[in-house]
């Protein structure tokens, strides 16, 4: 079991050439193991803020510590971002031909993984033949094949229906629960947000800034009935009222 | 199967249409054979010049062949340096839009002064037209990789040669056959000009020759038959094309796709 880094941010401000800023001063720390959620308007920053701690993108001013574990990055992107030519199998062991592993192990490797995302069956499947929910469940796979300990989502469920979204929140919460990861999870769902994370940060926007960070109550191991728990519903209020303050302002 | 297949039964229909449209505006203006031959008589001169226009299409299908080739593979070895070096793109692509705008005619001319008449001025005619829509679709392919993709690459640590072979090229592949497609096409009708300016090659001529001997003896049937058979040329280029396409597409791309509707 993979331990994640601790992930600090102390003052970091972007901007893009000489353009305005984009972040202003963010300072945020993830412990180990920790789920971040990010919530904010739409550009806000959010995702430039995922891409400067994925090394994407260089910051600014400040600086990102990165300590324990030496980090080791995976980023599940909006869109799937599948290679349309290559096929389950193939998109699932992408990392693993980037690195050099060879077709046998890759092969066992992508079935491993389809299993536990549930594609096993799709495994010789193109992605134009596969549904937004199984595309993201490759992106998944794929991301996580590699055993990361730092994984990064840009608002990974965006474009899927609630029963698909709920069902792979639910599953990310028991891969996270074998391997322990840090994660930053950047999403405009307030109580996906929530379901999810050790700590809520509400960024507001132009330039992007911290608005509120909330720590999140509600005990591990969470599951579908979480969703019906008075903590939870209390949670998404004061989350949502916090996001209304930050929108109106 | 269905016995009416919209798909040939259609275009049969138009074929009809068109057929009987020539043999109507022949004998409406009571145009001589000579002006505007019946269909049946380019059916005849097809005959009677078979081995002529045999003949004259597999030179034809030589120096279109040979150009087309060429353009390929150096289209396509150029598109590659050109999207691993901004400095040669920004020096040298702006000659390439240039060139493209230079008419085949002027071009065909230049050419023959240059290097005579001969095949290796009708090659050379069928590859510089079909290079220049190769390269810049080909290299819009490579350019046009989606950045979020380029981001993984990127996060995954892979080489230059990694993100080229892995993510570039097979993105490239849709825009490579369309300028493919676009350059079938134009080879034939490179050579056909070509040759109507190089004349005879290795004393036997093409098409294009041909197209000028027979309006010089007014055998002006067989004109259209050969032209006719240009045309066949060209749709068996294509048709060649489409099957590369098909078998390097047909997986995973939309545009391989059977029509939705």
């Amino acid at each position: 079991m993979a331990e994640g880094p601790s992930i600090q941010l102390e003052n970091v401000c972007k901007s893009f050439d000489e353009g305005p800023l984009v972040l202003d001063s963010i300072s945020l720390t993830a412990n180990p193991g920790e789920i971040i959620a990010i919530v904010g308007p739409s550009g806000c920053g959010k995702s430039t803020l995922l891409r400067l701690i994925a090394d994407l993108l260089p910051v600014s001013h400040g600086c990102i510590h990165k300590t324990g574990t030496p980090a080791d990055p995976a980023f599940i992107f909006q869109d799937a971002t599948l290679l349309p030519w290559a096929t389950v199998s193939e998109n699932i062991s992408l990392p693993a031909r980037l690195k050099g592993v060879d077709g046998d192990s890759r092969s066992s490797l992508a079935k491993e993984w389809a299993k536990r995302v549930g594609l096993k069956h799709a495994l010789g499947y193109y992605p134009r033949q596969l549904s937004g929910g199984m595309k993201m469940r490759v992106s998944i796979a794929r991301a996580l094949s590699q055993f990361p300990n730092l994984l990064l989502l840009d608002e990974p469920f965006g474009a899927l229906d609630a029963i698909t979204r709920n069902r792979l929140n639910e599953d990310l919460l028991s891969l996270h629960e074998q391997s322990g990861w840090t994660a930053f999870f950047v999403t405009h769902s307030v109580s996906e947000a929530v379901f999810l994370s050790h700590k809520v940060i509400i960024m507001s926007d132009q330039p992007g800034k911290v608005a509120a960070s909330i720590d999140n109550p509600i005990p591990f191991p969470r599951n579908a009935a979480t969703r019906e728990s008075m903590a939870f519903q209390q949670c998404v209020a004061e989350a949502t009222a916090r996001l209304h303050e930050v929108l109106s302002s | 199967m269905k016995l009416m297949n919209p798909r040939i039964i259609l275009p049969s229909i138009t074929g009809i249409i068109l057929i009987g449209a020539w043999y109507g505006l022949k004998a409406l203006f009571n145009l001589h054979d000579f002006i505007l031959p019946a269909p049946h008589q380019v059916i005849q001169a097809f005959a009677g010049e078979g081995t002529t226009l045999l003949r004259a299409t597999s030179v034809t299908f030589l120096g279109a062949g040979t150009g087309f080739i060429a353009s390929v593979v150096i289209g396509f070895s150029l598109s590659l340096a050109l999207v691993s070096s901004r400095w040669l793109r920004y020096g040298i692509y702006p000659y390439i839009l240039f060139m493209q705008m230079i008419p085949i005619i002027a071009t065909a001319a230049i050419i023959v002064i240059l290097f005579d008449v001969g095949l290796q001025s009708v090659a050379m005619i069928a590859f510089l037209i079909g290079f220049f829509p190769i390269v810049a679709s080909t290299l819009q392919g490579l350019m046009s990789v989606p950045v979020e993709q380029r981001e993984m690459f990127a996060l995954y640590k892979a080489t230059p040669m990694q993100e080229l072979f892995l993510l570039r090229i097979p993105n490239c592949l849709p825009y490579f056959f369309t300028g493919a497609k676009i350059a079938a096409t134009l080879a034939v009708i490179g050579s056909v000009t070509g040759e109507i300016f190089a004349g005879s090659t290795n004393g036997s001529g093409g098409l294009g020759f041909m197209i000028v001997v027979y309006k010089s003896e007014l055998k002006i049937d067989a004109l259209y038959a050969a032209t006719l058979t240009c045309c066949l040329l060209g749709f068996s280029f294509v048709g060649v094309i489409l099957y590369f396409k098909n078998l390097a597409l047909g997986k995973w791309h939309e545009s391989a796709m059977p029509d939705p509707r």
